[in-house]
């Protein structure tokens, strides 16, 4: 059971019904793990080891984290007074380390089970070309299925833990609240990567029925269906027809395709989203925002502020922080003061902790070297960029281009659309080999030809119609987004007026959204 | 103080940093920018600024950014 599927329909409508029911309130976080828990089961997932496994690492790590802190407290409360300064630190310096100790091993463990079902099969199959007579691929360890959801909850479990050790939050006392926290049905599949300090209240809470959200969370529903089924789910055979059969095609045709799944994802993904936080909404649970509109970026690094919002800042606040106010990269920026400018000096411990960054975030995704060399080819271009600044910044001045020169900033937007496109020849071959046989024929079979099979190939009539017009209006939405948020327009308008512009929205899903058994296909982000 | 806005009017000398409060809840200060000022604060200052005050509410403003100097300040 996907979520754009007539059975989730039809589960939904009926937690719905039972969720609001008055002697329920009290319940609803109850019903929400049931729910979840009947969700996970339905969507094809039997093993319920691993989440459970990382729910007890997850509570018991915030557990004795939370306890340690109260004893810390407790402690300083009454002894503070008859010590001396070097004895407090001396003290705080010794329960840090505990603390540390402690969310380092519920990290081993959480990601250790990630590593092991995501990885295990990646890491067997590079250790054996090293060592061909170990034959670590037909070890049954590394030959383990990743559950659903496994990427995604393992981040929210560590920025979790890590939270609590800082003493952001509260930890939960309850197995089963946390439980509910790591496997809540709108974001278990694909995120968003929900925070537990936004979460918690909402999520173990009490809700009444509001009209308000319900008629917010129906718009967002129907926008996400929009997208997903009149433009993802119409453009998709079109880009698989190309990747499939890169042979037949030319450079043009495959840059052509790599633009095409930039577009393709992001009405997939952002749908993906806001049918969740439509339905979540409706519930009083409001997810985090995973989009901004990302090709209205002028650069790299600003379209992945605009980009899986929930995943980037996960990154940001877990991992980029940590490391780079870390012991190395303080010693590296250092030495990078005595041999670089001061400027460039400045920012070797931002670099240090991007390179890393960036590499996991490739290696998130998926356990290939083609995912990896993604992630590291958008850290090199953005590191560059960074590093290069003023010698752009130079040629600007020369050229006399002013910052808010309108034509400059869609030159800067259309350049972010192409590199991001030409970064998508790494997930769309099926292997490493794959992405630079597809960098080959774009750069080396490159001419340009204006015929249908070359621009659209596989697309029929009414699939164009659909695209041109699923686009015209994705665009203009995004355009007038960015100028406010889009609900609080509509919500002025009369209610005749409100009604002909959703049905207006619902007959064009009916006309044009692609429909199946189960309504359309899966989502692309959910393999991840 | 006027340690810290020197350090500050160095880093990004185009924004007021006197009346601006919200430089991370605005993305004034990118998490680049906080990595280098974190540096020159801990280097100025001879405080070290951990993981753990990487938090919006100590960088909102160049306030709340003193207020967590002085706080580390007197932990030392």
């Amino acid at each position: 059971m996907t979520i754009n599927s007539l059975g989730f329909l039809l589960f939904y409508t009926a937690l719905v019904i039972i969720y609001f029911l008055p002697f329920m309130k009290r319940f609803q976080w109850m019903l929400l793990l049931i729910a979840s828990v009947s969700f996970y089961y339905l969507a094809g997932s039997n093993n319920f080891i691993y989440i459970i496994a990382a729910t007890i690492a997850t509570y018991i790590g915030a557990n004795l984290l939370e306890k340690k802190t109260q004893k810390q407290t407790e402690y300083l409360a009454e002894n503070k007074a008859n010590m001396t300064r070097p004895e407090i630190k001396t003290y705080k310096e010794s329960i840090k380390k505990e603390k540390h100790n402690i969310l380092v091993w519920s990290i081993v463990v959480i990601l250790g089970i990630l590593i092991v079902v995501k990885y295990g099969r990646f890491i067997a199959g590079n250790l054996d070309r090293i060592l061909p007579m170990a034959n670590l691929s037909d070890l049954t360890f590394f030959r383990l299925a990743a559950p659903l959801g496994i990427s995604y909850y393992t981040l929210m479990s560590i920025g979790y833990l890590m939270d609590v050790s800082k003493g952001k939050c509260q930890c939960e006392k309850n197995i089963l609240k946390t439980g509910l926290f790591l496997l809540y049905f709108p974001q278990i599949t694909q995120g968003p990567i929900g925070r537990f300090t936004d979460m918690a209240g909402n999520l173990f809470g009490q809700h009444e029925f509001s009209y308000e959200r319900f008629s917010y969370g129906c718009q967002r529903i129907l926008w996400g269906f929009f997208k997903k089924m009149v433009i993802a789910d119409r453009m998709k055979p079109m880009v698989d027809a190309i990747f499939d059969n890169y042979q037949n095609y030319s450079g043009f045709s495959i840059f052509l395709g790599c633009m095409y799944f930039a577009i393709q994802l992001y009405a997939d993904f952002s749908g993906y989203t806001d049918i969740v936080s439509g339905f979540s909404g409706i519930l009083g649970i409001e997810l985090m925002e995973n989009f901004r509109r990302p090709f209205f970026s002028t650069s790299l690094a600003e379209y992945w502020r605009r980009w899986h919002i929930s995943l980037s800042t996960w990154f940001r606040d877990y991992l980029f922080y940590p490391l780079s106010l870390s012991s190395p990269a303080v010693k590296l920026g250092r030495v990078g003061k005595k041999i670089l400018s001061p400027r460039v000096a400045k920012l070797v411990p931002s670099l240090y902790a991007m390179f890393i960054v960036w590499f996991a975030t490739g290696l998130w995704h998926d356990a290939s070297w083609r995912y990896i060399l993604w992630g590291v080819c958008n850290g090199v271009i953005m590191i560059s960029s960074m590093c290069l600044e003023p010698q752009f910044n130079w040629i600007k001045g020369k050229l006399h281009i002013a910052n808010d020169n309108k034509i400059w900033r869609v030159f800067q937007m259309v350049r972010t659309f192409l590199i991001i496109s030409m970064l998508k020849v790494f997930p769309m071959a099926v292997s490493t080999k794959g992405s630079f046989a597809l960098i080959g024929k774009i750069f080396a079979d490159f001419h340009i030809e204006f015929t249908k099979a070359a621009c659209f190939p596989e697309l029929g009539n009414n699939d164009f119609v659909a695209i041109i017009i699923g686009l015209v209006i994705f665009f203009y939405v995004s355009v007038r987004q960015e100028q406010g948020p889009m609900h609080e327009r509509i919500n002025k308008h009369s209610f005749p007026v409100r009604w002909v512009m959703y049905l207006a929205l619902l007959l064009m899903l009916v006309t044009f959204g692609v429909f199946g058994t189960e309504m359309t296909g899966g989502f692309e982000y959910a393999q991840y | 103080m006027e340690e810290l806005m020197k350090i500050l009017k160095e880093l990004r000398p185009e924004v007021d940093f006197e009346k601006e409060d919200k430089l991370i809840d605005n993305g004034v200060l990118d998490s680049f920018d906080l990595v280098a000022l974190v540096g020159e604060i801990n280097e100025v200052f001879g405080v070290e600024v951990e993981f753990e005050d990487m938090e919006p509410e100590n960088f909102n403003s160049a306030k709340s950014m003193y207020a967590m100097i002085e706080r580390l300040e007197n932990e030392v």
